[in-house]
């Protein structure tokens, strides 16, 4: 464990900071951490080529009033692949067939972890910002 | 990276509110013993059914390695619920 980031940990259990900070710390210690990792050989935009990590979802909606704050990490995809991997063969056979009845045409041996990293990067650039009530709803779902 | 800490707050603003912050490494060695009791048992039932138990340690701590990071957080004019996963 690096010391910045033990140090955030001390800081929480310590009570001078909230949660809410000590993620907020983490999480821009990892986006420092990962930054060697991006090559933006291309120039492109600023997301061209990352790899989002979370799957972001922010409900706010003041005429209720609540507020919807969600961050699931894309890690658990990917170890929800591993896992599948761990299936004998006679599951994903019955899996599949039972997908193809619903019409679904989907093969659960083609899931790969490259095939997920593939599928990751694809959704870097979504965003689903929907703005109704007047602006009195918002729902933001996207990826960081 | 395993998770470190367990947030979990839950209750109103004019109610008392739930607030718990667990440092996990301390929960891991508490179930650690229960850990290496169950291990065998779980060995014996996946040759049993044809799987690797090597690969299905792996894949649990890969499961558990990726909670990290996890927030869902509800909040509403009498009530909130929290959970983070650090």
């Amino acid at each position: 464990m690096s010391g910045d980031r033990h140090k955030i940990l001390e800081m929480l259990s310590e009570g001078k900071i909230t949660a809410d900070e000590a993620e907020r710390l983490l999480d821009a210690l990892d986006k420092d951490a990962s930054l060697p990792e991006v090559s933006p050989a291309g120039g492109g935009g600023p997301s061209s080529g990352t790899v989002p990590k979370y799957l972001r979802v922010l409900i706010d909606d003041t005429k209720e009033p609540t507020k919807v704050n969600i961050r699931i990490p894309f890690q658990l995809l990917r170890a929800g692949i591993k896992l599948q991997s761990l299936l004998p063969a006679g599951a994903r056979a019955h899996v599949n067939k039972a997908l193809d009845e619903k019409g679904i045409g989907f093969d659960l041996n083609q899931l790969t972890a490259e095939n997920v990293d593939e599928f990751i990067r694809a959704f870097s650039e979504m965003t689903v910002d929907i703005d109704a009530d007047g602006g009195l709803t918002k729902v933001k779902v996207f990826c960081e | 990276m395993i998770p470190l800490w367990l947030a979990i707050e839950a209750g109103g603003q004019s109610r008392r509110r739930f607030r718990l912050r667990l440092p996990l490494p301390v929960i891991y060695l508490i179930l650690l013993p229960f850990v290496l009791l169950l291990l065998p048992v779980m060995v014996v039932v996946c040759l049993l059914r044809g799987i690797n138990p090597f690969r299905v340690i792996y894949a649990v701590f890969v499961l558990s390695g990726s909670l990290s990071g996890t927030h869902v957080e509800v909040r509403q004019a009498n009530s909130s619920f929290l959970i983070s996963i650090m």
